[in-house]
């Protein structure tokens, strides 16, 4: 009979049902489970936090499940959100657990007590904190760490962790994974319990998987690392799909197919093909070599989560899979690979539309630690990936993440050859405005100040669009009309008036953001100039949203309405008659007028030209 | 320049155009119409008949020089650019398409009247020299008919050349033909003769 230190018999909770599980001296056994396989459960029941039944034997004796009683024999907890106390110093929390004290007389050693705060704490380096400070007041990956270390701290001989690795950051994941091995060094064990199958493979001795509440199999180390998708199947609880060639075969040609695309691609980026067709043809190699059934990759802005376009390859037209926007960004938060399958209750509801898909990979893609776009693999069947098919996709993912750089920086020294023409056309621009100006001061003379004020406005107002160009973090160049909109309210504004905005996220080019930045400022400004006469307070309302192929564009105030002899193409009013050409000539789109409850302007501008 | 000029105007940033439109109204000319893209350019020229084209060579659909080389090819109009750009390549370019001067972004008001009247002037001229080409040309040809029309009266009546001559400007008088026409004919009966 093994030498068990631990062991586990027909555990019964209401989700576990008759565990056994054993832990020998030295080992790491881990316990591997997906979302709800019970893995909380399982250390919840050790603790004695929940109900359970059946029996514990720690070193072959029975024991209870309960917390102290465990902690008697030696066996310590560190659960996946810290048990600390908030207002008390580091010092005083790693104290609480274990005074040491001196051997007759029962009082705190305290300097045994600093002696084992030095010892743990260097040991998973928080030692650039003073000891002295409130716990309420460390990082969220610092109180795991010293959760961590406070358990060490007890010189346990088991320890029993759920979830060690979460709100760590992968620095402090690998001097986890040091402080673990010398622990067992010194001949400790550990039950580690997580979901993270790749953190298990690297670390554990044996991996048991937990599927529903049971123990469907165990796995040493090596089994388990060789060959990774047998781990996988049973986390999954699928068989392994039947082989005709032998592993290495199959493996050789995978890698020889994944080299070829990975050489494709860089001549693809080499060229002068543009983004949207390197991205489909990576697409392509992506489903042939993932042997997925279709693949989707998406170039995103996360921050104003919006998918800014697409392209789709599948291998027939019977599947479609179409995730929902705000899935997409959920996973980009997490930057992790995402794998689901219909096996999981919640798959249907990822999906917009969806047509015979079982199973999907998604990838994050990374430009400079930003999240610039996002890979979609699908599949018909249930399909399990294998380490190195994960290797694969995220190579692709770079290559991915290289393609959309290079087109940006391309896109920069372009610019910078067209930014004097930029320049030069801005200049224009002002000075045709100031020009126009210049004909209605005849008849505005004792206005010469508001006019040259409108004037500067006007300048302001262009500016503001290449003010949001250079804050564009990927160097795109298009700009949201939110923005411009937001930035032009920020100067006109004044505290008599009310601003209200409705506005969705419109992207548009920058050849017509500088018109668009004109004619936001012109109806803002003619109505706080206009409108509200004699008026104390007052409301303006602006809506901006896009309507299929065009922008709906309505600035209303509740001032005194316009005159009822107002005609906006006559030139009688040179802001309104500019933002009468510009939609209608220039962008041939709609204006109109309606005076009732102060004015409203409606314009509608085709996104089209 | 006093004239009224009837202009069209292509730029397709249309605050410019505003700002243009008015600069020329000052001036004392008309403008005609006004096209935001190459291809409505060249359409509403070709209808339009303007006295003169202001074009913006950066349009969409097509670029100025190529728009005005197009016009050119139905109607001989004048025609000034504006570009944002003033490089060699360009001006050689524009040269050979037939336009007769160019104002670069920004453009300064006060250049516009001095430009037209320039264009105006160069492209007087440049008709001047071409009709007085297509005369030489035509004067070249009459030569040379005449010349082998003298040929063959002095093989066929083994006359000298001033004699030939005479013949020639006698039937012409007589007949109140031009020399050339008559030239013409005498070829024409020589190589029925000849057949």
């Amino acid at each position: 009979m093994d030498d068990y230190i631990l062991e586990i018999k027909d555990m019964k909770t209401d989700i576990l049902k008759d565990i056994d599980f054993d832990l020998k001296a030295g080992e790491i056994h881990v316990l591997v489970g997906l979302g709800e396989s019970g893995t909380r459960d399982f250390i919840r029941a050790l603790a004695g936090i929940i109900d359970v039944s059946g029996e514990i034997f720690v070193k072959n004796k029975l024991s209870k499940f309960n917390l102290e009683v465990l902690r008697k024999d030696k066996i310590e907890f560190i659960f996946e959100k810290p048990t600390l106390f908030e207002d008390l110093t580091i010092e005083e929390n790693i104290s609480l657990n274990n005074f040491p004290s001196k051997k007759y007389l029962p009082l705190i050693n305290w300097k045994g007590v600093k002696k084992n705060y030095e010892k743990v704490i260097s040991m998973v380096n928080i030692d650039n904190i003073e000891q002295d400070t409130k716990v309420s007041q460390l990082s969220t990956e610092d109180k795991k760490k010293l959760a961590i270390a406070k358990s060490f701290l007890t010189d346990p001989e088991i320890i029993i962790m759920h979830e060690p690795t979460s709100d760590l950051a992968a620095l402090s994941i690998q001097r986890l994974n040091n402080v673990m091995y010398n622990f067992k060094q010194r001949g400790g064990s550990v039950i580690y319990i997580s979901k993270h199958w790749e953190e298990a493979l690297k670390i554990a001795d044996r991996i048991s998987v937990l599927s529903y509440g049971e123990i469907i199999g165990t796995l040493d180390s090596k089994e388990a690392n060789s060959n990774p998708r047998k781990l996988m199947n049973m986390i999954m609880g699928n068989e392994i799909k039947n082989e005709k060639k032998s592993e290495q075969e199959k493996e050789n040609d995978d890698f020889l197919n994944f080299l070829n695309g990975v050489f494709k691609a860089s001549e693809l980026l080499t060229s002068e093909y543009e983004l949207k067709d390197v991205l489909q043809l990576l697409a392509e190699y992506a489903t042939n070599i993932m042997k997925a059934d279709g693949c989707t990759i998406n170039l995103i802005d996360k921050d104003t989560k919006t998918i800014i376009d697409t392209v789709n390859f599948t291998t027939n037209d019977k599947i479609e899979a179409k995730i929902k926007d705000s899935v997409i960004f959920e996973i980009t938060e997490k930057d992790n690979i995402y794998y689901a399958s219909d096996r999981e209750k919640d798959f249907l509801y990822l999906f917009e539309s969806l047509n015979n898909i079982k199973s999907i990979i998604c990838l994050p893609v990374f430009v400079r630690s930003h999240v610039t776009g996002f890979i979609q693999m699908y599949y018909e069947n249930v399909y399990i990936y294998s380490e190195k098919e994960l290797l694969y996709l995220s190579t692709l993912g770079r290559q991915a993440a290289i393609a959309i750089e290079d087109t940006r920086l391309i896109g920069r020294s372009v610019l910078l050859q067209e930014s004097h023409h930029r320049i030069k056309n801005n200049l224009q621009y002002i000075i045709s405005l100031i020009n126009l100006q210049k004909k209605f001061i005849e008849k505005d003379e004792n206005n010469i100040e508001g006019i040259l004020n409108n004037t500067i406005d006007r300048i302001k107002s262009i500016a503001s669009v290449h003010d949001l160009l250079s804050k564009e973090k990927l160097g795109r160049s298009i700009i949201n009309v939110k923005d411009i909109i937001k930035a032009i309210v920020k100067f006109l504004k004044n505290s008599k008036i009310d601003m209200i905005l409705d506005l969705n996220d419109i992207f548009i080019s920058y050849e017509k953001a500088s018109a668009i930045a004109l004619i936001i400022n012109e109806l803002v400004s003619n109505s706080l100039e206009h409108a509200f006469k004699d008026l104390d307070t007052g409301k303006i309302q602006i809506y901006c949203k896009r309507n299929e192929e065009k922008i709906d564009l309505i600035v209303k105030d509740n001032g005194i309405g316009f005159k009822e002899d107002f005609e906006i193409s006559t030139l009688d009013s040179l802001g309104l008659s500019i933002v009468h050409s510009i939609v209608t000539k220039q962008f041939r789109g709609k204006i109109e007028i309606i005076s009732s409850n102060g004015s409203e302007i409606h314009i509608e501008i085709p996104l089209s030209i | 320049m006093s004239k009224s000029l009837r202009i069209l105007l292509a730029e397709d940033e249309y605050i410019f155009l505003m700002s243009l439109k008015s600069d020329l109204e000052d001036l004392g000319h008309q403008v005609v119409e006004e096209a935001l893209d190459g291809k409505e350019a060249v359409e509403l020229a070709i209808e339009k008949k303007p006295d003169l084209i202001l074009m913006d060579i950066n349009m969409p659909s097509l670029d100025g020089i190529e728009a005005i080389k197009q016009i050119n090819n139905v109607l001989s109009i004048p025609a000034i650019i504006i570009t944002g750009y003033s490089n060699k390549e360009l001006v050689k370019r524009a040269t050979d398409v037939g336009i007769f001067g160019y104002l670069v972004k920004p453009v300064d008001i006060k250049e516009i009247g001095p430009a037209i009247d320039v264009a105006l002037t160069r492209f007087q001229e440049y008709q001047a020299v071409k009709e007085e080409l297509d005369d030489t040309k035509e004067a070249l040809e009459s030569r040379k008919y005449i010349e082998r029309a003298k040929g063959i009266l002095m093989d066929r009546k083994n006359i000298s050349e001033p004699e030939a001559m005479k013949l020639l400007q006698k039937k012409s008088n007589d007949t109140n033909t031009r020399l050339v026409v008559i030239a013409k004919d005498i070829i024409k009966a020589d190589e029925a003769l000849n057949f």
